[in-house]
Formats: structure tokens, sequence, C-alpha cells
């Protein structure tokens, strides 16, 4: 009898990849290459249907070998790439490898081709014969999904839009050697194209937002209320802010207004130089991070501000500590919040993610097979995108469109295609799973998760209302006078009990080092008090994304300045009364206006009205609203 | 453990392997590291709270894939140089130092970490 081509072939085939074959046939990989393309041309004369016949046999088996001498090739540069590891040259190898496990994926399907077997089984017949051991990296994956080229998904859900977005601008601005979010494109991938019931309610989520920065924190500006060009006549306990700039910008932050250079830091932000500034370092400084201190320095030298920061030019230098109330999104309160509520919707959205994906993956060998290929698919296109010279002259927008196009097209040629086409079957079971389950549980995830965000900003808002009391001493320095210091507890309440007003109130105590007996100045200068009421309100003048509110607040203030006793032109008791605005306008810039009444001032008993007004730009509002605007 | 890039590692049976978030410059600011490894949730090891140190052992055959997903937060207000160091490690690593950063300023979040086991 004569036997089957078919038969034959596949017989023919796993012969020559067998251990015993692959001794006696070590032809080289190039000759065998050479050799398939020289079948593989075209016929001069017109073939008879029998030489038709050998000429596919004779190709088959030239294939099964090439089959065999690529999985040695691969084998050879899996073993240089392991010793290049961590060196420059392991791109190239890398280069290589793809190149030679895409070349073993065409092999594989002109095989089947040829034999009139499917690919799942060529690869498994391959796969079962061709294992050569542990260490072999390549070898033990079915291939049965070789990498196609990709083709347009125009109408891709948002959900997976924006992941693969996600992961192409973070290679387009090179945040890690590496595509992140693979598992999630497939999952979404994979549902779009499980049923038109899917793909209609994975149509329908919103692409997630994530729980992240939604608010500009307060700032407060250094210097105390009474320094030369304080426009305010109350000090805030503003501490949280002073560590953060500090830290965030060095060891010292450094803000001038023009007539002052102020120069701040913490204690904290001292003790972290030199160390890593983790969240352990930052449990052990311990207090050192409730104290903060600045120092004021009078600008004779315009042209370089830090020139200014010599003894000479020292006007005031103070230490703040913070002794209660922690506004901080660290404080054991907001954590227990944090842990409380928000941390298991996170949890529940990942297993919405994880479950599926691992109930998909263990439904079938074929699915894990997809997912290996498919990953190594994308990987290695995206490598081969950003080597391409158009994308290297690319703004950052260009490449971000260039690797989501590489990754939304091959989606749909390697996942979407084959699950629609049934190349690769979801049973009904998986099927209803994803209509009744996976979709509706994600949908519940992402509608908690959008909940909980509205929740968290009123937290933080509520965090930043609670109670803030500190303690600020200040160092006076009087180059015309003589030098004091003031002692004084600050005191903050946001929406307490004056409701949608902010209290704050000062009470100090100031003393003079030496004092001047002929200028009336005993131990005891001033003691002074101070309250205020602030509020904000929406800015009609700013843009859409600048979130910058109109402020003001009314300032009433009491000192009593003991020198000024008996004193001929002169009152012991100041009082002031002020209102403080300022209005926010477009890119950072904003308008500080304040209108003073004094029933005296420390020199004179005469009472009067004093303005202040000017233009403020806030350089990191300015930054801020320009990269909204550039959507980077 | 063998690198194929910073979010894909080869991985045998049995080994064990560890992911290890440092979160840094985060100062006062709430940091939260969430995972789930294979559509549970995964927990970090106790006494990790500052740097979050996640483990498990390659229980899968050859051919199958550890899927790990993590979400890692900015709260409002954080530090613009805040950053997650996450640091993964097995046993005879090849192609490491392995992991990645996850800064403020990434767009992608939530990385997922697969391990394909090889043997």
């Amino acid at each position: 009898m004569k036997p089957h081509p078919t038969i034959a072939a596949v017989l023919a085939l796993v012969l020559c990849i067998c251990p015993l074959c692959v001794a006696q046939t070590s032809v080289d990989c190039d000759t065998l290459r050479e050799k398939i393309n020289t079948l593989k041309a075209p016929p001069t004369t017109e073939e008879s249907a029998s030489t038709r016949q050998v000429k596919n046999k004779a190709l088959a088996d030239l294939y099964a070998q090439l089959l065999t001498c690529i999985d040695g090739e691969i084998k050879a540069v899996t073993d240089i790439r392991n010793t290049v590891a961590g060196t420059n040259a392991v791109e190239a190898v890398d280069k290589k490898l793809g190149e030679l496990r895409d070349e073993r994926a065409s092999v594989v399907a002109e095989l089947a081709q040829r034999t009139g077997t499917n690919i799942a089984n060529v690869a498994a017949s391959v796969s079962a014969a061709a294992s050569t051991g542990p260490g072999n990296t390549f070898t033990q994956t079915q291939t049965n999904f070789p990498c196609v080229p990709g083709e347009a998904y125009p109408d891709a859900p948002p959900l997976l839009t924006d992941i693969v977005g996600k992961a192409a601008l973070d290679i387009a601005t090179s945040q890690n050697p590496g595509l992140s979010g693979i598992p999630n494109m497939f999952l979404y991938t994979t549902i779009d194209a499980a049923s038109p019931t899917s793909s209609e309610l994975l149509r329908g989520l919103e692409a997630y937002q994530y729980l992240s920065e939604t608010a500009r924190t307060d700032k407060q500006l250094g210097g105390s209320s009474n320094s030369n060009a304080a426009v305010s006549a109350i000090e805030k306990p503003g501490f949280v802010s002073l560590l953060g700039l500090a830290v965030e910008h060095g060891a010292i932050d450094k803000k001038t207004d023009g007539t002052n250079l102020t120069l701040s830091t913490s204690l904290y932000s001292l003790y972290v130089i030199g160390k890593e500034n983790t969240a352990e370092t930052y449990q052990q400084a311990g207090v050192l991070n409730r104290i903060g201190a600045a120092a004021t320095f009078a600008v004779d030298n315009t042209t370089d501000d830090l020139a200014n920061a010599r003894r000479n030019n020292l006007s005031q230098w103070s230490v703040k500590a913070r002794l209660f109330g922690d506004r901080s999104t660290r404080s054991k309160q907001f954590q227990k919040k944090w842990n409380d509520e928000i941390a298991p919707l996170i949890d529940a959205r990942l297993e919405a993610l994880g479950a599926p994906l691992e109930e998909l993956t263990e439904s079938s060998a074929d699915y894990k097979s997809l997912r290996t290929q498919v990953a190594n698919c994308l990987r290695r296109n995206v490598v081969k995108r950003t080597e391409d010279t158009d994308y290297k002259a690319a703004t950052t927008e260009g490449r971000t469109k260039m690797i989501t196009d590489v990754l939304l097209s091959l989606l749909r040629s390697n996942v979407y295609n084959r699950i629609k086409t049934g190349q690769l079957q979801l049973s009904d079971k998986i099927v209803t799973a994803v209509e009744t389950r996976y979709v509706p549980n994600l949908k519940a995830a992402l509608d908690n998760l959008k909940k909980a965000g509205g929740e968290l900003d009123k937290a933080i808002e509520d965090l930043k209302a609670g109670p803030l009391a500190t303690f600020a001493y200040t160092n006076f320095r009087i180059p015309t006078g003589s030098d004091y210091s003031e002692t004084k507890f600050l005191f903050e309440q946001d929406k307490g009990f004056f409701g949608p007003l902010k209290l704050t109130g000062n009470v100090g105590l100031s003393f003079y080092h030496r004092p001047d007996h002929t200028l009336n100045q005993d131990r005891v200068r001033d003691f002074s008090t101070a309250l205020s009421f602030s509020g904000t309100s929406d800015s009609p003048f700013t843009e859409a994304e600048n979130k910058s509110k109109i402020t003001y607040s009314f300032v009433g203030r009491y000192q009593r300045l003991f020198e000024n006793r008996r004193v001929l032109g002169r009152t012991a008791d100041i009082g002031t009364l002020q209102f403080v605005t300022e209005i926010p306008l477009f890119k950072g810039l904003s308008l500080p206006f304040s209108v003073t009444y004094s029933s005296a001032t420390e020199e004179e008993k005469k009472q009067g009205f004093r303005f202040n007004f000017g233009t403020r730009l806030d350089m990191d509002k300015l930054f801020d609203l320009l990269k909204a605007n550039s959507n980077f | 453990m063998n690198k194929i890039d910073a979010f894909a590692y080869e991985v045998h049976h049995n080994e064990s392997i560890v992911v290890e978030v440092t979160p840094t410059n985060f100062n006062d600011s709430l940091f939260s590291v969430r995972a789930n490894l294979d559509g549970k949730t995964w927990t970090p090891e106790p006494d990790s709270d500052n740097a979050p140190r996640f483990e498990f052992t390659v229980g899968k055959e050859v051919n199958d894939i550890h899927t790990a997903l993590f979400e890692f937060t900015f709260i409002a207000g954080s530090p613009e140089n805040a950053f997650y160091d996450v640091v993964v490690s097995g046993e005879d690593d090849e192609g490491c130092p392995c992991g990645f950063k996850i800064r403020k300023t990434a767009a992608n979040k939530e990385p997922g970490i697969e391990f394909t086991v090889i043997a």
C-alpha cells in the first residue's frame, strides 16, 4: 500500500527532529536555507503533479531539519545572551534571538502548510521531540502562534487604548527599559474579542483614573509676618509645606521677593543628606521631621541672590516646631482611613483583572502559549520600532503614537483576530464567565474606585483643615537698634467653629537681648496677639485647568510695646485691622492687595491707612499649567 | 531567574521570587503599593511596612505563567520627585539587576510582571 503523503511528511518530520537524526544531520542552517530558497524558486518549465509532490515533500523535510537547526542556534545564542547579560552587547544578541524566533515561527507555519496538519500539532510534535532539557529557554515553549504583522484596530475599547497609551508614553519618555501593562492589554483584547456582548460591555467602561494628585496644597511663603515685605499681619503655622519644599528642592529652599531672601530648611532635610530619602529613613528621623528653620536676608545684590546670604545682611532667623496636629497623609488617622476604606477597593480592582486572567490562562494550553508568544511579539516589535530613524527623530507625542500604533495593531492581529476567527477557541463556559462575571466585576470595581476618589479628595481637604499648632522662635537682628527675640504660639483651624472660614491665632512675647535703657527698653519688648479669619472663592479669571482660588482674610492685631510707655508722641498700645486678598489671574500670575488701618505705629502715635498691592508670578504654577496644556 | 525585560522574567519551578518595593522621597506623604498574584490579593511580608517585600515560590509547571499585578499610588501633595524603586530577584539571576522604577511622572502606575516557568 502506498503511504499517504501527509502521513509520510509528518513521519519524516518526527524522524528528522529526533535526537538521533539531529546527530546525523549536522547540516549548516545557512545551507538548509539556501536549499529551501532554491527549491521554492518558481520553476522554469511547467511541473507535473508528481514532481510538485516530490518537491513539496523535500521542502517539508528541509523545513523540519531547519527547525531543529534553528533550535540549536537559539540555544547557542541564548547561552551567549546569558554570558553577556548586563553589558552593552546584550542588545545585539537580543535582536538576533528575536530574528531567530520569528524565523522559527515562519518555519513551523510552512511545515504545517506542507504537511497538512495544523500549527498546534506541528508545534506539539516539535516541542515534544526537540526539548533539550533545562537551560533551553525557547524550545520548550509551544510555538503555535507566530507573530503576524499588525493591522488597524481603529475601534479599540477605551480601557485598552488607555493602558496601551500609558505604556507607550512611558517608553517614549524612557521611564523604564521594558514594556509595562502587557497582562492588562491581553485581558482587555480577549474580552473585546470573546463575544459581541462582552465587547459592548467592555466599551461601556471608562478608562481608569488613578487615585493620585488632584489638588495643590497650600504654599506658605517664608519670613515672619513682620518682615519688611510682609503684607499679612498674621503668621501661619504652615510647617508642612516648609518640610516638603525644602526636601523636594534640596536640603535648603530659597525664596526671594526682591527685598528679602529667605532660606528655609527642616532638620529632617539635613538629616537625610547623604542618605536615601526612603520611608524607612523618614520614620527613623522621628522628631526631626517636626522641626523647621528659616533665615531671612536683606537683598542688596540683585544679580546673585545667594551673595546676600551673609551675616551682615541677616535680618532674622527662626525655628518652628510642630506641637500638635498632623496634616500629613502619613498621619495615623489618614493611613487608617486609607487601609480600611481605599486599599480594599484597589485590591478589588486588581482582583477583577487578575482573577479572569488567571482563569483564562489556566483554561487552555493554547491561551498560555498565545500569552507567552504575543508578549514576546509585542516586546520585540516595540524595541524594533524604537530603533527606527523616524522614531528617533520624533517628538514625545509622535513617539507615543508610533508605539501605540504598533501595540494596538499587533494586539488586533495576534489576539483579537485569533479569538474572533476561532483559531484560539474560548469555551462557552469562559465566554459566559466573561459576560456575566469578568466585565461586571471590573465595572463594579471601577465604579467603587471612582466614588472613593471623590471621598478621598474630601478626606485630604478635611485633613488640611484639622487643628495645627506650632511654636516659633524668631531672632530679629536690627542694624540700627537692639536685637530681640520673639516666641510665638501659632494655631490654625479650618472649617471648624467658624464654618467655612479658617481661624488663625497668634500669641507672642518678645525680649531684647541687650535692652538699651536710654531708649526706655526693658528686657520684655512687647506682647502681641492676632486673630485672622480667612476664606476662598472661585476665580473667574483663571484657565479651566487652573484651580487657584481668590483668597481673602480679615486680620485683627494688638501689640503692647512696652518701651513706648511714657514717651511723648508714641503709644504703647497699637491696634491694627487689615483686609488682605490675592486674586489669581492667568499663567501663575496673581494680584495681592491689602489695606491696613493702624491706630498707631511703633514710631509715632498717628493713626492711618496703608495700602499694599503688586503682582506675583508663581513659576511652579506656571510650569504646571504649561505641562497640562501640552498634555505631557 | 532570567530577565526578558523589566516586566518579564523566565523562572524555574520551585524557585523563590522576591519583589521588594522601596518608596523614596515621599517625606510625610502617604505611599501605597497594592499587589495581586495569580488572581489573589498578594500581601507583603510582615514587618516590611516601610519597604513592602512580596515573596512567592514558583509553583506552576513548565510553560505556565505567574502574573503579578501592581498599583502604585501617589497621593495629592506628594513630592514631584517621589518614586517607587522595585527590585525583582530570584535564584541564580541572569541579566540583573532586575526591576524598575515607578516615578510620579510615570503614565502607567499599574504595571504587571509576568514570570514564565521554563523548567
